[in-house]
């Protein structure tokens, strides 16, 4: 054995070099512009649905607190929410929102059953989403905003 | 960056969140990508891409049952697979590393972060046509050549293979990824 790997480099056909024009389209900063105006006329859509998925969640944490058989599947169903809200909240200037989802999937994935107060801490960032989302706290949320990640996180550490 | 015209661009969107659609939808359209196709399961997304034939997929890594993942290595590897070479770009609420080399590893073509970044999103695009990637088979892989070519006349590193034209400044996927924040 001489320890090669055995490789065939292969030159796809298609080239979108001769299908796209280089020039006659949008420079980076009129997308940029034409893409925020965009975002804005979809803002509201997207607030409806993060309200929603707000409730949602309620929901989820009411069917763990009110059936423990079915605790995992609840937590899995808040963890997935929280993902998508993740995912698009900074989009619409909600940035706080995505600190706060991204704080709730990451303490998800790293308790575990057994761990002490674990719905306590979903609980807490429920509550913390809520309210950002009614109060439509934009941005990183300034102060109120740092002292909501604080008591949060203070709240991970001491259950994990 | 140049000013492409992106108007005759096919683009596959394949996510199970419709909300990111409309996301999407906003965004191309502002970039005048007007043919765009949506899937909300990837086991319906190769009937899209014979009857659209995108020419980029813009796919969600977290689906149910099957994920952009899995999705990924089928369009790469099944025999069924419509058009094998066709660019990819994963996005992601996943940031971690791991994360990143897994889907390098899948074949993916570029990495974007959500929230999604609207210029990082054109730049993906742009980058895929201005920097078409050749597809290397193994055994263990097919799919993107996984190096990322940067000119630096100076690199003096090791060849990684024996016939190798892209030695100088590969920069590893993983390696943008522990840079970027």
């Amino acid at each position: 054995m001489n320890g090669k790997i055995q490789f065939q480099v292969i030159k796809p056909l298609s080239n979108l070099q001769s299908k796209i024009p280089m020039t006659g389209g949008l420079s980076e900063e009129d997308s940029l512009v034409a893409a925020e105006e965009a975002l804005k006329d979809i803002k509201e859509n997207f607030e409806v649905a993060l309200r929603e998925d707000i409730l949602k969640i309620r929901d989820a944490i009411s069917k763990a607190i009110n059936t423990p058989s079915a605790i995992e599947d609840a937590i899995s169903e808040i963890n997935g929410i929280s993902h998508d809200i993740k995912g698009m909240a900074a989009t619409f200037d909600y940035h706080l929102l995505t600190h706060i989802a991204h704080s709730l999937c990451r303490f998800i994935l790293s308790s575990k059953p057994e761990t002490q107060m674990r719905l306590t801490v979903i609980k807490a960032h429920a509550k913390a989403m809520e309210t950002v989302v009614s109060h439509s706290l934009k941005g990183e949320g300034g102060e109120v905003g740092r002292e909501m990640l604080d008591i949060l996180d203070a709240a991970v550490e001491k259950a994990v | 960056m140049s000013e492409y015209n992106l108007e005759e661009l096919n683009i596959l969107v394949v996510d199970d969140n419709r909300h990111m659609h409309e996301i999407l939808r906003a965004i191309l359209n502002a970039m005048r990508i007007k043919h765009i196709r949506y899937c909300d399961d990837p086991a319906d997304a190769f009937a899209e891409m014979r009857d659209g034939a995108p020419d980029i997929i813009i796919t969600d890594w977290k689906m149910d049952p099957l994920d952009g993942l899995d999705f990924t290595r089928r369009v790469r590897t099944a025999q069924d697979s419509p058009n094998p070479y066709v660019p990819i770009i994963m996005l992601t609420g996943y940031t971690e590393r791991h994360r990143i080399c897994e889907a390098r590893d899948a074949g993916v073509n570029e990495f974007l972060k959500k929230p999604i970044a609207i210029t990082g999103l054109r730049a993906r695009i742009i980058n895929i046509i201005e920097n078409p990637r050749v597809f290397i088979k193994t055994k263990s892989y097919f799919g993107p050549d996984r190096r990322r070519r940067r000119n630096d006349k100076n690199y003096n590193g090791p060849r990684r293979r024996a016939d190798d034209e892209a030695v100088e400044g590969v920069t590893d996927f993983c390696d943008v990824a522990a840079s970027a924040k």
